[in-house]
Parts: structure tokens; C-alpha cells; sequence
């Protein structure tokens, strides 16, 4: 059995097929699993390619297996199994040979571990217990033409494992899967989290959907645009989204990102930010005010301008007409129900400030209903609209409510949220802003 | 009566069953027709010329019987126009042994060449390349032959099966090139690359994997190309004169039996070789067979792959459907039913 290690890779940067990533850095412990999130094209290939040494990929950087490095090496010396996208299953081989293919490695291994020979019995007890947990047996004489898509998986499953890889990389095992009903999908994630769960080496998987990070994944990197964005855990990533790109790609739910100010003419201390659509004041959680006080400190000035990113899930709906300073009057102008949970999008009805003043008191124009259910009623007189209307660069903010509510296009409603939910980001670099350390 | 809707329900099945039986009946009816009619025309394109040969061959070696040449022929009268054919032509053997050579130069040639060319440009596709590649396989045989017909002639190859090797390696080899390049089309090199992984050395992966992959391919692919010159008559008759090949050795005596039938010429013009009267179709036939003899073999003996191959048939393990990993029609049907069951 090889020893179990764990996986480290500092400032890796460079190329595989046209593709780049720069300075990624991640460690996943043995039987720990990390997921590469990102979009298709986003370097997640390039950075596994890296890791596994191919030969067309090209770079700098540490990987390291049990703090021994070994980016020096050809990929048949550093035994990092990469199983492709596509399962690199070749198409004149039985399964049976592919399998044997991973068994029969025959390179010498490194000092100190059983020779081919000692081994022996060592093979075979892999080979009866790979066969086993993938159920392969029945397979065994098949040719890939002749496998479903799951069983080419769990062959190349079994192709690598009884590689004894030192660590494990597998690129987007699940994207075929995409295209299927999402029960089928969901079930396919359920098979591959069981059979990841027995493996004990460090486990890399690379996708583009945010809830198959969030299932296979202990860790995730966060990957865009060819650089490792944030890694953590899905609710350290969720919570502290380290920029606005990082947070919109893990919900699931549209985020509400409105430009908004922190000034002295607000409050002496940064305790509150004003959003500039609408208008709308809201308190700001301590580690907010915190970040906002050094930014004041260092540069002198007492007006931050900030985005802030609201996620639809976090605003609470309410219509009990109640007029706090941090509750905002909202008119519902798109309704979307869903059958398990409702989306609206609301605009203010009244102005907070007078630079924020609606221009007219109108009905909803037309554009705005078109959005809306074609079987909603006009709303009845007791929910009439309030009287202003949105301008047009006025933006929409999506909430995201119970299915129970009670609320038509055009009636009011109260949105409220906790200040521990509203993040803050640089307006120029999108990233989140932290608090200065203490 | 209750059952009236219901049966009605049913009455509407049951029609939109008979419908559907119809249907396949008559789809079924269709595909038989015309999968006779295409049997048929083959039969007659592939089988009437092969036929006509055989037959001229035979019924014109029985007078020869005798006529000419006298008894000792009498236990190979079936075969006497083939054996006449090499007793009036002795150098036919010589021309036999003269396009054996060629092909299986060439062939060896373009292989080696081809094949490497071929991997190259797979793994490292150049569009520049593209052009030759295409001009290659459009461009006529005979534009190949004329132009190397005078370089041929001043460095003394003219009428030299060297000389042929060179011409036909040309057009062969960037056949060999196109194929193989289409072939590793379908094996991506991220393939090989994620076998490394398992521990392999790239020598050990290439000769276990794309070797392994490749061989029996390109052997069909060597096949072809030798056929292709056993085959090809227009650039021999430009490049030999006194040393010509099989087939052109063929069309010369196709001129010859022509002359003596008396199928045009000037008058008072003596063909050159006189040959017995009511001979002539019979030697062609048996000419003409002797040219058929491997494309035939080939067509009958070497099997579906082979056929395939040369026809360009997609292997059903690489067809789309395969590399998409979209499992056969059977398979989805038997999944379907045994997951019912559970």
C-alpha cells in the first residue's frame, strides 16, 4: 500500500493548450478532497495538467507530495493520476485491458516500497476490491462503445486506482452528466462522492457547477480568468467571498450589487451607508465599520464610495407597513414563483433622500408588467402601488422569498436585512472589503 | 353502455397500432426492395465485367485447343488462353515481377514517410501544410508523371522501376500522411498524456496504446496504396517504355488485339505481332483477369474491417455517438428495462 501524503502545490503558473493559470497555491491533505470551480476556459485544465505533468504542459512552481517536490519530474515519475474529461478510454481495448493497464505499471517504484514481485498479492487485493466497489466485473469483456457513460467512469476510476497514484486529479468527471435531468445528475454526484469517500490520497476535481463543488468537495478554489480567485471551505466562500465575481459565481440566487456611500454627512463614525438607487440607508456590522474607519484613517478623506452585495436569499420580506430606518418601502414589479420558493423584483416607492426622488407618480409601465405572470390580476385597491414609480436606470433588487407570501405585481412591500449579510467591495477592484487587522 | 367510450379509447389503439404495424410493414417492404435493387447493381456493376472476362477467357481458350499450339495443351484447355498469354508474352512475367516491386517499395515508402508526416501534423497542425496536402490529393496522376517524366529522363531513371518508385512515392506518401493524420484525429493526445500519468514512459504508452491502435490501420492503408499501383496504368504508359509494368504491358497488348481485329488503323497497316484468329478476346480476358486477381482477393478474402477502412466507414467505437460516450441503441434499451425491474 503506498503511503498516504499530502498534496501541496505553491505558485504554480504556466500553459496547457492555450490555456493559462498564474500563481495558484492550495494543499489538500491525504483522503482530503478539492474542488477547482470556475468557468469553462478558466485555467482549471491547465492547472491539473500542471499538477499531473504532462508533457505539452509547461510552467513554474512547487508541487510537492509529502513535502518531497516533484514538478521536476516527467508525469510517469511523479504518479499523479489524471483522469481526463473525457475518460481517455481507448476505443480497441476490452475493459479488462484498460484496468490491467493500471495495474501493470512498470516502472521501478521509489526506494523503500515492494518490488513488482512482492507486490504481487498486493495487485491482486486491489484488483478484487477495485472490481468490487466500481462493479466492474460484469464489464470486464466490454469495449468502451459498448459502456454507459457511468461505467466508463468507474473503468477509469479503476484504470488510475490501481495505478497506486499518490494523488488523484480528475477534470470535470461529472459534465457529461450536466445535460441529463437534474435527478439523473444528482444521483450521478451521489455515486462519486461515494466512491471518492473510500479513496485515500488527495482527491483535485475540477468543474464548472457551483453545487457539484459544494457536494465533492471538502475545499474549493475558486478559479477565473487563469488565477486562483479564493480557496476555502463552501461556507467560509459563501460567507467571506473574497470579491464580488467569487460571490456571484457560488449563489445560486442573482446578487443584489449596489453602488452605495459611506460619509461623514451620514453618521461622524462609518456606521452607515447610504445606496445611491433609491436612496435607502443601512447600518453597517462591525467588521464593516471597522474596514470603512481604516480606509478613513489612511487616506485622510471621510467619504468612501463602496459597493455593497446583497444576496437575494439574505433580504426578508415583510408587509406589515412598518417604517424603521433601515426597512425599505419597495414596490414588487416582477414576481417569479418557482412552486418551492418565490423571486421578486422590487424597486423603492419612496425616495430616503432627495437626490433619489422618483421623477412622476405613474403606474408601472408596461415594459415592467411584461415580466410579470400573465395570470396576475391588476393588484386589488387594498395593495394598490404606492405612488412612485421607478426611473429607468432605477435598479431592480431580486429577493428571494417564501412561497407562502401573498404579493402581486404592483403591491408594496418591506425589505429588511441584517447588517452581518451586506457585503462591502472596492468599487474599482471588486474585491471584499476586509477589516484591517488588529 | 359504459364501455363505449373505453372502447373507443381502445379502437383508437388499436388502429394507431395497426397504423404503426403498417407502417413498418410497408418501411420494411421498402428496405427489402431496395436492398435487392442495390444488390442487383452491384451485382451487375461488380460482378457482370468480372463475369465477362472469366467467360471470354475460357470460351476463347477452346478453339486454341486445337489450333494453336498443338496437343500437349489438352489438360490445361481451361487455362490455355492464360498459359498463351505468357508463352506469346514472356516479358509479362517480368512486368508481374516489375509492379510486385514498385508496390511494395512504394508502399514502404509512403508508409514510413507518410506515416510520420502524418503523426506530425496531428499533433502539431499547421495550416500551411494544409495546402499541399490538398493539392496532393487533387491534383491528376498524370500531372505527377509529366512532371517528373523529364527530371526522371536527365538523371537517367526514364523507364527504370527506380524511377517509377520515385514517381508514385510522391502522391502515395501524401496519401499515407492525409489518412494517418485523419486516423490520430480520433485518438486525442491528451490521451496518451493521461496514461503517462498511470506510471508509463511515453515509448511504453506509444507502442502498448498508439501503436497497438494504429498498426493494423495503416496496414490496410499499405494494402491500398500497393493496390492502388498494381492498379494505375496512365503514369507507367508515360514513364516505361522497354520496362513497363503489368498493367502497361496490358494496354499495349489491348492495342495490339485491337489492331489485329481490325478496330481502326490506316489501311494496308500490319499489326506488329500476329497473333492466331479468335485468340485475341480471349487473351484480353485473360489479361484482364490477371489485373483483376488482388483487388478481387482483397474484396473477398480480407474482410469487413478491411472494406471498411478503404471505404471510409467510421468505426462504430469511434463514431461520434462512441467518443460522446453515448451508449449503443441495445444497450440503452436493456439499461432501461433492467432499471424498471429493480
Amino acid at each position: 500500500m503506498a503511503e498516504l501524503q499530502e498534496l501541496r502545490v505553491a505558485h504554480l503558473s504556466g500553459e496547457y493548450e492555450g490555456r493559462r493559470i498564474e500563481n495558484a497555491s492550495f494543499q489538500v491533505p491525504a483522503g482530503g478532497r478539492l474542488v477547482l470551480l470556475g468557468p469553462a476556459g478558466a485555467g482549471k485544465t491547465a492547472l491539473l495538467a500542471l499538477i499531473a505533468g504532462l508533457p505539452s504542459a509547461w510552467g513554474t512552481g512547487e508541487v510537492r507530495v509529502g513535502g518531497q517536490r516533484v514538478d521536476g519530474r516527467p508525469a510517469w515519475q511523479r504518479r499523479i493520476a489524471l483522469i481526463p474529461a473525457d475518460y481517455a478510454l481507448w476505443p480497441h481495448r476490452s475493459v479488462q485491458e484498460q484496468i490491467r493497464f493500471g495495474l501493470a505499471r512498470p516502472l521501478p517504484r521509489p526506494t523503500g516500497e515492494p518490488s513488482l514481485a512482492e507486490r504481487s498479492g498486493e495487485a491482486a487485493a486491489l484488483w478484487q476490491r477495485w472490481l468490487l466497489q466500481l462493479d466492474l466485473e460484469p464489464l470486464l469483456n466490454r469495449y468502451p462503445s459498448e459502456l454507459q457513460p457511468d461505467e466508463r467512469l468507474r473503468v477509469a476510476l479503476a484504470r488510475a486506482m490501481l495505478a497506486q497514484p499518490v494523488a488523484l486529479l480528475l477534470d470535470d468527471p461529472l459534465a457529461r452528466w450536466r445535460q441529463e435531468p437534474p435527478r439523473v445528475w444528482w444521483q450521478m454526484v451521489d455515486r462519486l462522492q461515494g466512491w471518492l469517500a473510500s479513496i485515500e490520497i488527495p482527491v483535485v476535481i475540477a468543474t464548472t457547477n457551483a453545487q457539484e463543488a459544494v457536494r465533492l468537495g471538502q475545499r474549493i478554489l475558486v478559479v477565473g480568468s487563469g488565477r486562483g480567485h479564493q480557496c476555502g471551505s463552501p461556507q467560509e466562500l459563501y460567507f467571506e467571498p473574497s470579491s464580488i465575481w467569487v460571490a456571484q459565481y457560488l449563489s445560486p440566487w442573482p446578487l443584489n450589487v449596489w453602488p452605495a456611500t459611506v460619509s461623514e454627512e451620514l453618521s461622524p463614525q462609518p456606521t452607515h451607508l447610504r445606496l445611491e438607487d433609491g436612496g435607502w440607508e443601512l447600518p453597517l456590522s462591525p467588521a464593516g465599520q471597522k474596514a470603512i474607519a481604516a480606509w478613513w484613517e489612511a487616506t485622510g478623506q471621510k467619504q468612501r464610495s463602496v459597493l455593497v452585495g446583497l444576496r437575494a436569499e439574505d433580504l426578508a420580506v415583510s408587509t406589515d407597513g412598518s417604517s424603521a430606518p433601515s426597512v425599505w418601502a419597495t414596490r414588487v414589479v416582477q414576481l417569479e414563483q418557482w412552486g418551492w420558493t418565490t423571486l421578486l423584483g422590487v424597486v423603492p416607492t419612496a425616495p430616503a433622500s432627495p437626490a433619489a426622488t422618483p421623477p412622476a407618480t405613474s403606474p408601472p409601465p408596461a415594459a415592467e408588467r411584461e415580466g410579470s405572470p400573465a395570470l396576475a390580476p391588476a393588484p386589488p385597491a387594498n395593495l394598490a402601488p404606492a405612488a412612485a414609480a421607478p426611473s429607468p436606470s432605477t435598479r431592480r433588487l431580486w429577493v428571494l422569498t417564501s412561497r407562502d407570501i401573498q404579493l402581486l405585481t404592483g403591491s408594496t412591500c418591506q425589505i429588511t436585512i441584517s447588517p452581518e449579510r451586506v457585503l462591502l467591495f472596492d468599487p474599482v477592484t471588486e474585491q471584499r472589503l476586509a477589516p484591517a487587522p488588529s | 353502455m359504459n364501455a363505449g367510450p373505453r372502447g373507443a379509447a381502445s379502437g383508437t389503439r388499436t388502429r394507431n397500432r395497426a397504423g404503426k404495424q403498417q407502417q413498418r410493414y410497408h418501411g420494411h417492404v421498402a428496405g427489402s426492395v431496395l436492398w435487392w435493387w442495390g444488390l442487383a447493381l452491384l451485382g451487375l456493376g461488380v460482378g457482370g465485367p468480372v463475369l465477362a472476362v472469366v467467360w471470354f477467357a475460357f470460351v476463347g481458350s477452346l478453339p486454341l485447343i486445337q489450333e494453336w499450339p498443338p496437343s500437349p495443351l489438352t489438360r490445361w484447355h481451361v487455362v490455355a488462353a492464360w498459359r498463351q498469354l505468357f508463352l506469346i508474352h514472356p516479358e509479362l512475367v517480368a512486368g508481374l515481377a516489375r509492379t510486385l516491386f514498385v508496390a511494395l517499395v512504394v508502399a514502404a515508402l509512403a508508409l514510413l514517410l507518410g506515416a510520420l508526416a502524418g503523426y506530425a501534423l496531428s499533433r502539431k497542425p499547421s495550416a500551411r501544410l494544409e495546402v499541399p496536402l490538398a493539392a496532393g490529393r487533387l491534383l491528376p496522376g498524370l500531372f505527377w508523371a509529366l512532371g517528373l517524366a523529364l527530371p526522371l529522363m536527365s538523371i537517367g531513371l526514364y523507364d527504370r522501376p527506380e524511377g517509377l518508385v520515385l514517381v508514385y512515392s510522391a502522391p502515395a506518401t501524401i496519401l499515407v500522411a492525409w489518412v494517418t493524420r485523419r486516423l490520430l484525429d480520433d485518438l486525442p493526445a491528451h490521451w496518451g498524456e493521461s496514461l503517462l500519468t498511470l506510471g508509463w514512459s511515453p515509448w511504453r504508452v506509444w507502442n502498448a496504446w498508439t501503436w497497438d491502435w494504429l498498426r493494423p490501420r495503416l496496414a490496410r492503408l499499405a494494402v491500398l496504396v500497393m493496390l492502388g499501383i498494381w492498379n494505375e496504368a496512365a503514369i507507367a504508359l508515360i514513364l516505361t517504355q522497354y520496362r513497363p509494368t503489368l498493367s502497361a504491358l496490358l494496354v499495349r497488348l489491348t492495342r495490339l488485339v485491337m489492331l489485329e481485329a481490325g478496330a481502326g488503323g490506316p489501311p494496308g497497316m500490319t499489326p506488329p505481332v500476329l497473333i492466331p484468329p479468335g485468340a485475341a478476346l480471349a487473351q484480353l480476358g485473360a489479361a484482364a483477369t490477371l489485373l483483376a486477381l488482388p483487388p478481387l482477393c482483397a474484396l473477398l478474402f480480407l474482410g469487413r474491417p478491411w472494406l471498411d477502412f478503404w471505404l471510409g466507414v467510421k468505426e462504430p467505437s469511434m463514431s461520434a455517438a462512441g467518443a460522446l460516450g453515448q451508449p449503443p441503441a441495445h444497450r440503452l434499451v436493456s439499461t432501461t428495462s433492467s432499471q424498471g425491474e429493480a
